[in-house]
Formats: structure tokens, sequence, C-alpha cells
């Protein structure tokens, strides 16, 4: 499950820096932005948490 | 015949007489050509080397004292090329570029002093609001990280940032610094790191290298202490130091370089046409997300202590054992800002923005503090002295990347956003995620960091080179956009895997026994007060290991 997160975070930040090339459109860069932004954050804040607390000493 | 009688005919004559010489006169001014002008005369060039016609006042006027000021600072003062012979010239111009930049210098050196000084801030805010029992050990945390970060940043983090900088004008060029490591992609070169500069040797030993290196060093070390925070009261020095090396030899120069150092966020302007580039004037992104987002890897991988969460995920306040060390922290931090944020000119001949950038600095601490101070005094229905503190720092952190770039309204608004910011943040860390933070680190400079890259994509005005979308250029949010990003997929999980590694190598987090006594003795081997008795406090709810150390003051007679 972290593999999944930490992988997940890279795609979600080299998605946008992709489409770079894709397209010149200013709206969707900043679509592919937020959606690469949000991407990352799920990993983040869901995947490698959610993996961390199932060994937190509080859990213990 | 009475006077009368022949006054009137001399007046008449003498109007006559009038009238005869001035009207030929008069006539000869309006109908003359004008004279032609003598033939213009050239001078001839000046030769460079031909001495000035200058001089000072003479030795024995200067024997005799200066109390006005008038004789001092004068012709005798400029440096000859020759001392034998008189001033031309060329010292004349060469004494100029001296001054422009000796003053660009002693400014950036003296905002790099004011920068390292906030390492102190840094400590006794840490310190303050962590348990008595680890304060020894949050200090040294905090005092060694300027010497760990410092050595990896001489050995190869200085060389990986700014290596291919070159052309830094106001500081004289910084010319050793000439070779980015570049890769050629989607048709456009993409800036990675730099390669001059390791150990400051070689031709990277030159006057204008070592201020960049000085400036540039500060910053990196407040990265590093940010981290010491949200791992405070259960990291082990050991481990903190390789996690800090680590941090300031890799993985803070790499995202500095693609932002400061001629790297690949830094051309998204010229390669992408978005905006001018990503923009991080000061580093709200480079220094403080790039901590933020470590100390959150850290804290996730470290654990929450001892205490901090009952069985059913519900938090328990831990306070730290001294708010007066803590607020005054906060001073010390924004009297240190005025050097990282007017500092990041690079100078101030020809840099007179450093005026306006001090003062939207001071604002948004300001407006920060009140957001925050709102924020607390409205929800729970007192002032909270700590949370107003981590709001003038929110407020500083935030406007850390746009200061060079918006206008004091501007500046008003992102620090008090910053205020309010900060509460909800550290509630989301503290209860939704089950993240540890002792200090606030996460949501001060994580958290503000990334609102202060943003920001600059919303609210910078266009008198600096950066128009942001409130100004007419929505491309430059994208920049931005971009920017947060790579903070996020690449400072992040880079910083976590590291942390991962050291973890599962030596281990981050001290023993539940050392933990418990508290780390001073177990860790430092001494107490920070050892005049004081320390007493476990049982009035936290829950297990027998839900124990925290309160603060008894007591004397033992000798």
């Amino acid at each position: 499950m972290k593999l999944v997160g930490v992988l997940l975070a890279v795609f979600g930040w080299l998605l946008p820096v992709v489409g770079l090339g894709m397209t010149s459109s200013t709206g969707a860069r900043l679509v592919l932005c937020i959606v690469g932004i949000a991407i990352t954050l799920t990993a983040i804040l869901k995947l490698l948490i959610n993996a961390h607390e199932k060994e937190a000493v509080w859990k213990q | 015949m009475t006077c009368c009688t022949w006054l009137k005919p001399c007046l008449w004559a003498a109007i006559v007489a009038l009238l005869v010489c001035g009207l030929p006169a008069w006539a000869q001014g309006q109908t003359a050509a004008p004279s032609a002008p003598a033939a213009a005369t050239t001078p001839p060039p000046l030769a460079v080397d031909a001495p000035l016609p200058v001089s000072g006042p003479s030795a024995d006027d200067q024997a005799a004292g200066d109390p006005s000021g008038t004789k001092t600072g004068t012709a005798n003062d400029v440096v000859h090329a020759d001392a034998t012979k008189p001033l031309t010239l060329v010292d004349l111009v060469n004494q100029a570029g001296q001054n422009r930049i000796a003053i660009n210098f002693v400014w950036t050196l003296v905002a790099g002093f004011l920068v390292m000084f906030m390492q102190a801030g840094f400590a006794i805010v840490e310190t303050g609001l962590c348990r008595a029992k680890n304060a020894n050990h949050t200090m040294m945390m905090n005092f060694m990280v300027y010497g760990f970060g410092l050595f990896a940043y001489w050995v190869c983090g200085f060389a990986l940032q700014m290596g291919g900088a070159a052309g830094v004008s106001i500081l004289g060029g910084a010319a050793p610094l000439s070779h980015e490591f570049t890769i050629h992609l989607l048709g456009h070169d993409w800036g990675l790191w730099g390669t001059k500069g390791f150990f400051l040797s070689g031709a990277t030993y030159d006057v204008g290298v070592m201020v960049l290196f000085l400036f540039q060093m500060v910053f990196m070390d407040t990265a590093l202490t940010i981290v010491t925070g949200a791992a405070a009261e259960r990291w082990k020095f050991a481990a903190f130091a390789v996690s800090s090396v680590l941090l300031g030899a890799v993985t803070y120069p790499l995202y500095a370089n693609w932002a400061w150092g001629g790297g690949w966020l830094s051309k998204l302007g010229a390669n992408y046409g978005l905006g001018a580039g990503y923009a991080d004037f000061a580093g709200s992104g480079v220094v403080h997300a790039v901590g933020g987002l470590t100390a959150l890897a850290l804290s996730m991988i470290i654990g929450p202590r001892i205490g901090k969460y009952n069985r059913d995920g519900s938090s328990n306040a831990m306070p730290g054992h001294d708010i007066v060390i803590v607020l005054t922290g906060c001073f010390i931090l924004a009297f240190g800002w005025f050097g990282f944020n007017p500092g990041s000119t690079l100078g101030a001949s020809g840099a007179l923005r450093i005026s306006t950038i001090a003062v939207d600095t001071m604002l948004a601490g300001c407006t920060g503090s009140f957001g925050a101070l709102l924020f607390m005094w409205i929800k729970y229905g007192k002032p909270d002295a700590s949370m107003s503190g981590n709001g003038l720092l929110a407020g500083l952190v935030a406007i850390t990347a746009p200061s060079g770039y918006v206008n004091t309204m501007g500046a008003v608004i992102i620090g008090f956003v910053a205020g309010l910011l900060v509460c909800v943040s550290v509630e989301f860390v503290d209860r939704v995620l089950r993240v540890d933070d002792p200090v606030g680190a996460i949501s001060v400079h994580g958290t503000n960091g990334l609102w202060g890259v943003i920001s600059v994509g919303l609210f910078a005005d266009g008198t600096n080179g950066v128009k942001g979308l409130f100004y007419g250029d929505p491309t430059q949010l994208v920049a931005q956009l971009i920017g947060v990003g790579t903070l996020l997929g690449f400072v992040f999980t880079t910083s976590y895997v590291a942390n991962l590694a050291i973890h599962a190598i030596v281990g981050q987090r001290v023993s539940a026994a050392d933990e418990l006594e508290g780390l001073d003795i177990p860790e430092m081997g001494a107490l920070c007060y050892p005049e004081f008795v320390l007493k476990p406090d049982t009035t936290h709810s829950g297990t027998a290991a839900n124990v925290s150390a309160g603060l008894q003051v007591a004397r033992e007679t000798a």
C-alpha cells in the first residue's frame, strides 16, 4: 500500500508536467494541474496515512 | 517771461528728441536679424587615462579634523589603479562599479546574518511548545541542525542547487557557477542540477560566490529546522542527524535548483509560455513547503507521541511548557524575516523595492496573527497565545513567495487567509489525519507554504515582472500549480522514501521507555531544568500508557 501511494503521488505530479507538451491551452493545463494535485493529495492523505495508521502506537 | 513760459517748449523739445533717437533703436530691435552664433567648437574626447582635474582636501586640511563631514569621502578616497599617477576616468568608473557591488554584498550578507539568527527563534518556539522533559533534546536538534546542514551544503548541496546559476549580475556575476546538468525532453531543455561549487573549491573560491553561498545556506537551514519541530519528543538524535544531512545535501538543493538555480521550473515561462515561470521570491515553496512536507512525511513514519491519541482515535492536548519563549521566539522570527524577504533581492543598489517587500512582510505577519486570534476567540471563546504566534508565522510564511510581487492590499489578504488556514489545518492534521505535530510545523510551513506559492499566481500585480490571475494573467497560476504539484509529488515522496529507508536501517523513533521518561536524559544525558522536579500528571483520560509530564515548581535546597 505504501508503494502504491508513492507511485500514485509521483503520477499525480508528472501528469500536468507531461501535459504541458500535449496541450497549449491554458484552461486544459489548469485542469490537468488540479487533477494531478488531487491525485497526489489522495495518495498522501488517504493511502499513505491509512497505511501508517494500521501500525500506530495508539492502536496497539 | 516766467519759468512756465519756457518750460513748455523744453518739454516738447525733449519729447521730440526721444522720438528722434528712440524710434530707430526700437525699430532696429524689432527687425534686425540675430547675429549668427560663433561657430560651435566640439571639445576633444577625454582620454580615459587622462588625469582628471579634480582633487580632494589637502593633507593639512584633513589633519585639522572634519566635524561636519565635508572633507571625508572625496576624490582622495577614489582608488587609483596606479597610485603614482593622478586620478583618471577609468579609476572613477571602476570605483562606481565596486561601490555598487559592495553595497549589494553588504546588504545580502547582513540579511543572511538576520536569517541565521532565526535559528534561535525556531529553537525557542519549538522548545517552548514541547514538554519540559524534552527541552534539552529539542534545543539540541535546533542547535546542531545548523552545523549538520551547513556541512552537507558545503560538501555538495550548494553545488547541486546553484552550480549553474551564473549571471547573478547584482552580485558581480558569480561567473564560476557555470554548469547546469540538463536533459532534452519534449522539445525543451530541462535543467536538473548544477555541477560547479563542490566544497566551494577551484574557481568557486570567489567573493561573489561566497556571498551567494552564505545567503542560500541560511535559507536551506530554515527548511531543515522546520522538520525538528514536527518530530519532536520522540525522534532519535542520530536519526535526526542523518535525515537532516540528506535533506540539506540532496532533496532541498534539487527543488531549489529547479526554482532558483536556473532549473526547469524557472524556465516554464520561456519554454511553455507560463507567465514568468515558477516564481517564488523568497521561498514559501523552496524553503517552507519543503520543510513542512518533509515534516509531514517524517511524522507519518515516526508515529504520534504516546498518549496523544486514545483507542477511539480522539486526541489529547499536550500543551507546551513555556509560552513566554514561544512568543519571544515568534518575535525573533518576525525580525529575522526582514532578512528573509527583503534580502532576497540580493542587493540594494538597483533594487529599491526592498522597502515595499519589507512592508508587505510586516503586514502579512500582522494580519496572520489577527486571523488566527479571531478564529480561536470566536470558536473557543478565548484568544489562544500559541495559535496567535503560529498565525503570525503562517502569515510570514505565506507572504514569503509573493513578497516581491504584490502590493500592500494583497499582502494583507494573503496574511489574513494564512492565519485562518493555519487554524483549520492544525485541526485537520490533528483530528482527521491523526498525524501528531507538537509545534504545528506541518500547518504553518507546509499548508501555508503551498498557499504562498499559489497566491503568487493570484495576487502578483505586474510591477516586478510577475502578473497573477487577478491582474490578467492566468498562465502564472498554472506555473505556480506545477510548482505545488512538484512539491507534493517529488519533495514529499523523496523525503518519505529517504526517511522510510532510515527508519528501516537504524530506526527513527526512541523506545517507549525513553519517550515516557523524556528524551533529555536517555538521548542527551542531562536535564534541561535540573533544579525542577518533573512529575507525571494523570489529568488525561485513558490507559496506563497515557501519561505525560507536567511541571511542578519545587526547589531542592543544596
